[in-house]
């Protein structure tokens, strides 16, 4: 038995004023995408931040307290490599340097991190573009994207800390909205700090068969003023370091983008039922039930809410292509958890924006279609 | 013929006090199946109101409605609208179709609210509409239909359901006569082919011509004139409280145009059944 | 005319003008509340060296800024600098960033080690710290559960909370005090310095301290405190631009979505309305100036509205989030006034066109 056909009066409706359909469309897709391409953008700092540590061997050693990688200091004598080394389990203990390098390039501030290893060593850039690797002293590899953005190419020198440095190659997936890589060698790191024979952290390769944790949990146990981490644990306190105080914010113009969405809609279906109302008294007079009348109006809000939300979710997904080929530094991850939290939170706001049509009909008189 | 309406003590007052208004007072009236009402009166003399609450489209003050012998008075919120949906059919003046819809849909739309859909619905619209003339309408919007082809389309819309009583507010008021005369007509077979009550409410005078009964409501109470009737002999419409002649023949009145008509009738009287 | 017609028109409706001007106000409120936020970390990133009572900053060569930056000078380049004409008092600060943690919960500083715990910066409980004392800033004590004479830890050492100061902290890091040969110690890094903060005589400007400054002393850029607040401002000003011009762009397509529906459905409504003032005699130019003026007024509502509620949020957010501060710059609110006017010329095209087409024999059609 085929379905049933009645007029499909809200579909109607909707369809006989294109312009102002396409209009609320227009403005529920552009809350909607803002939404998105926001979240987007923490997420994607949050895997930005992770960007070095990701690359590098399971554990690492840090100055006792340590419990990220970025945002503090941690500083221990170079010379702690071979007492790592004798930790049962530990094939090799490399020591790095980190730091944030505020860079001066054509007189402002560019913000990158600068990692100090040895070369020849683990802990340096794992894709050149142009170049090659540092290896003397005042040498410095420096992230592609960051470079052409700043009209710097292999063979230019930049100053930093006083020192003048060369660039001697480009890398290639280390870019970062706020933190791009830089890679120099680890003495030359450590002149400009001013601390020489010291190393912030190291690189330690577990022995085939153990472990991370249980060998982090090993050096930990063994070596007195040092802390122990997997590369895991310390990624992971990096990315909500970085993007938890971005959440309060967040939350701020999520809950605005909302308020448009609901507003827009509920403007679309109220101004509709408000000049129409002589047609749904007609209705109301025909017979048509309450219920149905709601639905009408509700039909309608939800097929606003439904369709802006689709082609938000497209929008977002075009505009976070189209900023990671224009501006590659952005990283726009959006979630599939994102997307699906926005798609149900749609037929919450069609609900919401409702209510107020809603009341204009269930007060409308039937007898009003009698009114000249 | 039976009575489908009976109406006991009914009255609608608006507001209070000072601004009290008695829109109805105490009407009783019974209407009979396939009969046709024209209601007349002043302006603001309660003709809508009372409409509206015939219709079930205003709670009234007091009294009951009887309609196939359901108590609209006392119906609640909920069952009016089905019940309007099945019993009543309405004309509006200004036609109050939807905008959106198209003319075949206007009416399918009427049936859907009944219970009806599906291609059953589909194919009585149209065949309502192919019966008034605007097959070529069909998926026109209604905006680019003439008045006259607007007002047949709400004619099909309201009898789509076969309604017992059809209620017409100024049903002629926006249209020139020659579509004038054509809803007259219209009208006038539904009541007499179909068996519809129809209840008119209007200024228009030619209405007259099709009434059975005409109403006189003012400040509230009705006041029956007379319908109009035809002569017998020659056919024209006349005034029987103005009838230049009038017989009396087996409980009948008969009125004539004039003294000629009167005799040609009692000259051929009983051999002519009329 | 002495009947006030657009206002009349405008407030016909009253749903209708109400959802407009509240959906133009969430659409310029997108744009005012994203600055004001960033404008509100900017405040709070130069909120200590605005305060600390320094003329010129001292730093490493090539380094004018704190934040994100790493500056080492040797700890006689504080006495050198002192020496210097005009130089009332150079303090050497350490300006490391730290984790500070209590129990469970932590949260990242930037840690100065100032012998002078942190005067002349005004202290809002407690006492300056001594040796094994720290100064919190309140915002992160409230966060750890920190109060004073409390313990934290930070370098795995432990250190009792002495006082608390105020309004240092933003949403991206907070401060924190102790004595810097402690600091020193706990890093081991001793005879380095991060920046020397002088504090000029009255007798010499700041800027030409600080041109004597780095001439005398090699290795070294010396910045006056404006410049350097200046230079720290421009990093997150920098990488915030996109995101801005960003919200920017969303939020005039939305004003103009909200604008534009109310628009429409005003003027269709009253397209009757225009039809029999023109009829009656209303000059053409009139009738436009008629349909601009409600949306002028619908958005100009929405742009005072859109004002007040970023103001109510600047009152509200800290409650919420303590070191969420909005900070509303005049510049931005003039940004948003832009972004009206031009929502207003667009989305007045669509009325302008149609009201200029009504033929005031209209009136007579039915």
């Amino acid at each position: 038995m085929t379905a049933r056909r009645r007029v499909p009066i809200a579909r109607r409706q909707l369809a006989a004023e294109p312009a102002k359909l396409v209009v609320t469309l227009v403005a529920v897709a552009a809350a909607v995408a803002l939404v998105l391409l926001l979240s987007g953008l923490r997420r994607g700092m949050g895997e930005q931040v992770t960007l070095y540590l990701d690359h590098q061997s399971p554990v690492l050693v840090g100055q006792e307290g340590a419990r990220n990688f970025l945002s503090q200091t941690s500083v221990l004598p170079e010379a702690l490599a071979d007492e790592i080394e004798r930790v049962p389990g530990v094939a090799e203990a490399t020591p790095i340097g980190q730091q944030y390098a505020m860079l001066r390039l054509h007189r402002r501030p560019v913000l990158a991190l600068l990692i100090g290893y040895d070369p020849g060593k683990p802990g340096g850039p794992w894709r050149l573009a142009s170049g090659r690797a540092p290896t003397g002293r005042g040498e410095l590899v420096l992230d592609r994207v960051l470079a052409s953005e700043h009209g710097l190419e292999v063979g230019s020198t930049l100053e930093y800390r006083g020192a003048q440095l060369r660039i001697v190659g480009l890398s290639r997936g280390t870019s970062g909205f706020m933190t791009p890589l830089a890679f120099a060698p680890r003495t030359t790191v450590n002149d400009l700090s001013r601390q020489p024979g010291t190393a912030n952290f190291f690189l330690v390769r577990p022995e085939p068969g153990i472990g991370a944790e249980t060998l982090a949990a090993r050096i930990d146990r063994t070596l007195p003023g040092v802390t122990a981490l997997t590369r895991d644990e310390l990624a992971a306190n990096d990315r909500r370091q970085f993007i938890d105080p971005f959440s309060a914010p967040l939350f701020a113009m999520v809950a605005i983008a909302f308020a448009v969405a609901i507003l827009v809609i509920g403007l679309a279906v109220y101004s509709s039922t408000a000049e129409r109302s002589r047609e749904y008294a007609t209705l109301k007079a025909l017979g048509l039930r309450r219920i149905a009348l709601f639905q009408l109006v509700g039909v309608q809000a939800a097929a606003l809410a439904l369709g802006g939300t689709a082609v938000g979710i497209v929008l977002a997904a075009a505009a976070a292509r189209g900023v990671s080929s224009l501006a590659p530094k952005y990283l726009i991850a959006i979630s599939v958890g994102s997307v699906v939290a926005i798609a149900t939170s749609a037929l919450a706001m069609a609900l919401v924006a409702s209510f107020v049509p809603a009341r204009l009909l269930a007060r409308l008189d039937p007898a009003s279609a009698f009114r000249r | 013929m039976t009575s489908l309406v009976h109406i006991h003590d009914l009255a609608r007052t608006f507001g209070e006090g000072e601004s009290r208004v008695e829109a109805v007072r105490g009407i009783d009236l019974d209407l009979a199946s396939g009969e046709i009402v024209l209601v007349m009166g002043p302006s603001g003399s309660g003709k809508t109101t009372f409409l509206s609450m015939l219709g079930g489209l205003l709670r009234v003050s007091a009294g009951e409605i009887w309609i196939n012998g359901t108590n609209i008075a006392a119906l609640g919120e909920r069952e009016l609208p089905p019940f309007r949906a099945r019993t009543f059919g309405f004309i509006f003046q200004d036609f109050n179709l939807i905008a959106a819809l198209s003319a075949q849909e206007n009416v399918e739309v009427a049936l859907n609210i009944a219970g009806h859909s599906g291609r059953a619905a589909r194919d009585r619209a149209v065949e309502l509409l192919e019966g008034l003339g605007v097959a070529n309408r069909l998926h026109f919007p209604i905006e680019q239909l003439s008045g006259g082809e607007k007002q047949r389309v709400a004619i099909a819309r309201a009898i789509a359901n076969r309604p017992a009583l059809i209620l017409a507010d100024e049903p002629t008021a926006n249209l020139d006569s020659h579509h004038g005369a054509e809803t007259m007509r219209l009208l006038r077979e539904l009541a007499k082919e179909e068996g519809t009550t129809v209840v008119i409410v209007s200024h228009d005078e030619r209405l007259r011509e099709v009434a059975d009964r005409v109403l006189w409501l003012e400040d509230g109470r009705f006041k029956t004139l007379q319908a109009l009737v035809r002569d017998p002999v020659c056919g024209m419409l006349i005034d029987p409280d103005r009838a230049p002649a009038s017989v009396e023949k087996d409980a009948k009145t008969f009125s004539f145009c004039s003294l000629g008509c009167r005799d040609q009738f009692l000259a051929e009287y009983p051999s002519r059944v009329y | 005319m002495s009947v006030p017609l657009a206002r009349r028109q405008l407030l016909f409706r009253k749903g209708r003008a109400l959802a407009g001007i509240a959906g133009i106000a969430a659409a310029l409120l997108l744009v005012l509340a994203l600055n004001a936020i960033f404008a509100g970390i900017n405040d709070r990133l130069t909120a200590y060296i605005d305060r600390s009572g320094a003329d010129v900053i001292v730093a490493q060569q090539g380094v004018d800024t704190m934040h994100m930056t790493q500056s080492a000078l040797a700890e006689q380049t504080a006495t050198a600098v002192a020496v210097i004409p005009g130089v009332a008092q150079a303090r050497p600060i350490l300006y490391v960033p730290a984790m500070i943690e209590r129990g469970e919960k932590r949260g990242i500083v930037y840690l100065i080690g100032d012998d002078s715990g942190g005067a002349p910066l005004p202290i809002a409980a407690g006492r300056r710290p001594g040796l094994g004392e720290i100064m919190l800033e309140r915002t992160l004590a409230e966060r750890l559960a920190a109060p004073i004479g409390s313990r934290v830890r930070a370098f795995g050492q432990s250190f009792r909370v002495s006082g608390e100061v105020e309004g240092l902290a933003s949403i991206l890091n907070s401060v924190a005090f102790v004595r810097r040969q402690e600091l020193e110690r706990v890093l081991g890094s001793a005879g380095v310095v991060s920046y020397v903060l002088v504090r000029a005589q009255p007798t010499i400007h700041s800027p030409d301290l600080a041109a004597r400054i780095e001439a005398s002393v090699p290795g070294v850029t010396a910045s006056t405190r404006e410049v350097f607040a200046r230079s720290e401002r421009r990093v997150v000003g920098d990488m915030t631009t996109d995101i801005v011009r960003a919200m920017i762009l969303v939020g005039f397509v939305i004003g103009v979505a909200v604008a534009g529906l109310v628009a429409y459905s005003a003027t269709l409504s009253q397209l009757r309305d225009y039809a029999v003032l023109r009829a009656l005699g209303l000059r053409a130019r009139r009738a436009l100036t008629l349909a601009v003026a409600q949306i002028g007024a619908t958005v100009a509502a929405g742009f005072v509205l859109a004002l007040v509620l970023v103001w109510t949020l600047a009152a509200l957010l800290p409650r919420l989030s303590p070191t969420l501060v909005l900070a509303i710059r005049a510049g931005d609110v003039a940004t948003a006034l832009i972004v009206a006017g031009a929502v207003t010329l667009v989305a007045a095209a669509l009325p302008v066109l149609r009201v200029a087409r009504v033929d005031p024999a209209s009136v007579f059609r039915r």
